[in-house]
């Protein structure tokens, strides 16, 4: 193999891991939690910068879920089978009041139900509605998460086995 | 949701299913007390929050006889049209969004994100200000924020400026816009349009004009001729796309024209009326928000409050009829309807 093969080889291979590493958010966000969504995607936030791409259009192509706005339990259906959609590892970032626990319409007599009645959340983001610079640090928890973390129980016991043999 | 029929890449036949009619933040309304009740309205329409506010707030301040004073009139008046000017910004990146004119959506978000701030410094939230009370505002406005609005304004007129340089010599997003669902005057009337609506389609109908509450009563200024680009400014009538798009540029000129005005001869007193007892009286108030009517009708046990994307629901599917198929996301922006209201919260 040639060293112009090998090059390419190893670029793609790099290219292949910065590509595993960008997320793409599906939006199901909507009311006033929207608006600051929408801020932190465009260039004065800017999440790209962050490893996470333009929300998808399809929900097929996303896997990091961001959910926002009341949900109405007539909604809980939809939104189960949006999140059995996704592809590969899966997370979901609830923001907003609404979403986290149903407030300030919980008490209404609605059926306005808390997102974690419908999905597994992995990062909250309070606020009525957050800041742009809180839902950016709910991106990076997202990224923490889901970094194959290290074993150090397993690299002891690896490196006590090494020096006993 | 939206089941569309095509013949060809033409609409042939659209059927839209809304959402739930009631909306949950009516009950919550219903069991608060009337000073709290104004506080909660903001989260109606969060780009016309302080409308929904000061219809709520005069709903109630009418029919118990209590006068604002002079101070917050003009306080109210100032923080209304600053959020004028944000929801125009607001339309015109959805415009821009659905036309897929990434570097124009990304100007405009950026201006966007400067009236967030200002508003975050006068009321201490970026969206929802809460800023009204029954009876006045509950937030002085000191010299130093005065002198914000003043630089927001020097920074807005230079920022304008550059971006309708931009926008005005593209001509590939115009001839887009050019043409695009042109409506009449009368149609205009029938469906309660705003300002935007009715001034692009040669009808010119704002009830800040015509009903005179707050400190709207400088009637020149709502026929004023701006010095730069005078020609992009003279808002044509043909009530379509393209003429609705500079009659959102004439808005901002006309709000920070208003603005500067009000600053400058902000007067001194109280910013809150004595209020002893306010009792629910039947009442309906229109206030003139951005895209167009915010109607808050109180009666003894109920709280409604109307906006222009609810009552434009009966008419979406008549106005998309025979439209082309790529246009409709542009239409739903231009008419400042939300999409999300017909996909979301469905019963």
């Amino acid at each position: 193999m040639g060293l112009k093969q090998r090059l390419s080889q190893k670029l793609q291979h790099l290219m292949d891991q910065v590509e595993n590493q960008i997320n793409t958010p599906y939006v199901l966000v909507h009311g006033c939690c929207s608006m600051e969504v929408e801020n932190a995607t465009s260039s004065t936030y800017d999440w790209r910068r962050l490893g996470f791409a333009s929300p998808a259009k399809n929900i097929e192509d996303a896997d990091v879920l961001i959910v926002g706005g009341w949900i109405h339990e007539s909604f809980s259906e939809q939104m189960k089978s949006v999140y059995s959609q996704m592809r590969g590892k899966k997370s979901v970032i609830a923001i907003g009041a609404c979403a986290l626990s149903g407030a300030p319409y919980a008490k209404s007599g609605e059926k306005v139900i808390p997102v974690t009645d419908v999905l597994p959340v992995d990062v909250f983001v309070p606020g009525c509605p957050p800041r742009p610079e809180a839902i950016l640090e709910a991106i990076q928890s997202v990224k923490k998460l889901q970094k194959p973390q290290k074993d150090h129980k397993a690299m002891l016991y690896e490196a006590l086995r090494i020096r006993g043999n | 949701m939206f089941d569309i029929t095509l013949n060809g890449d033409r609409i042939q036949k659209v059927k839209a299913s809304w959402g739930q009619g009631y909306r949950p933040l009516w009950r919550v309304l219903e069991n608060l007390e009337p000073h709290e009740a104004v506080i909660w309205s903001d989260r109606f329409s969060p780009m016309e929050s302080i409308a929904c506010e000061w219809a709520l707030a005069m709903a109630f301040e009418r029919p118990n006889g209590i006068e604002v004073p002079l101070r917050a009139q003009y306080l109210r008046s100032i923080y209304a049209e600053i959020q004028r000017i944000g929801w125009a910004f607001h339309t015109l990146s959805r415009v821009f969004k659905s036309v897929g004119h990434e570097v124009h959506y990304q100007c405009v978000m950026r201006l966007r994100e400067h009236v967030f701030e200002l508003q975050e410094s006068l009321s201490g939230s970026r969206i929802l200000p809460q800023i009204f009370c029954i009876g006045g505002v509950r937030r002085e406005m000191s010299i130093g924020e005065a002198k914000k609005i003043k630089s927001f304004l020097l920074l807005l007129e230079y920022e304008i400026r550059l971006h309708l340089k931009r926008v005005s010599q593209d001509q590939m997003l115009l001839q887009r816009l050019r043409g695009l669902l042109p409506l009449t005057a009368e149609q205009c009337r029938q469906m309660k349009m705003g300002t935007v609506f009715s001034q692009a389609s040669g009808h010119f109908e704002d009830l800040r004009h015509d009903e005179g509450y707050g400190v709207y009563d400088q009637m020149e200024v709502f026929y004023f001729k701006p010095k730069e680009n005078p020609d992009w400014f003279d808002v044509k009538t043909q009530g379509d796309a393209l003429a609705r798009f500079r009659s959102l540029f004439f808005q901002i000129k006309q709000s920070m024209s208003l603005i500067e005005r009000w600053v400058e001869k902000l007067p001194g007193g109280e910013i809150q009326a004595s209020v002893n007892q306010c009792e629910r009286l039947s009442q309906s108030v229109q206030v003139e928000g951005g895209s167009g009517l915010i109607v808050a009708k109180v009666t003894e046990k109920k709280i409604r409050l109307e906006s222009h994307s609810m009552r434009l629901r009966p008419y979406i599917e008549h106005l998309l009829n025979q439209t082309l198929i790529d246009d409709m996301d542009l239409i739903l922006a231009h008419l400042g309807f939300e999409e999300e209201e017909a996909d979301l919260c469905g019963d």
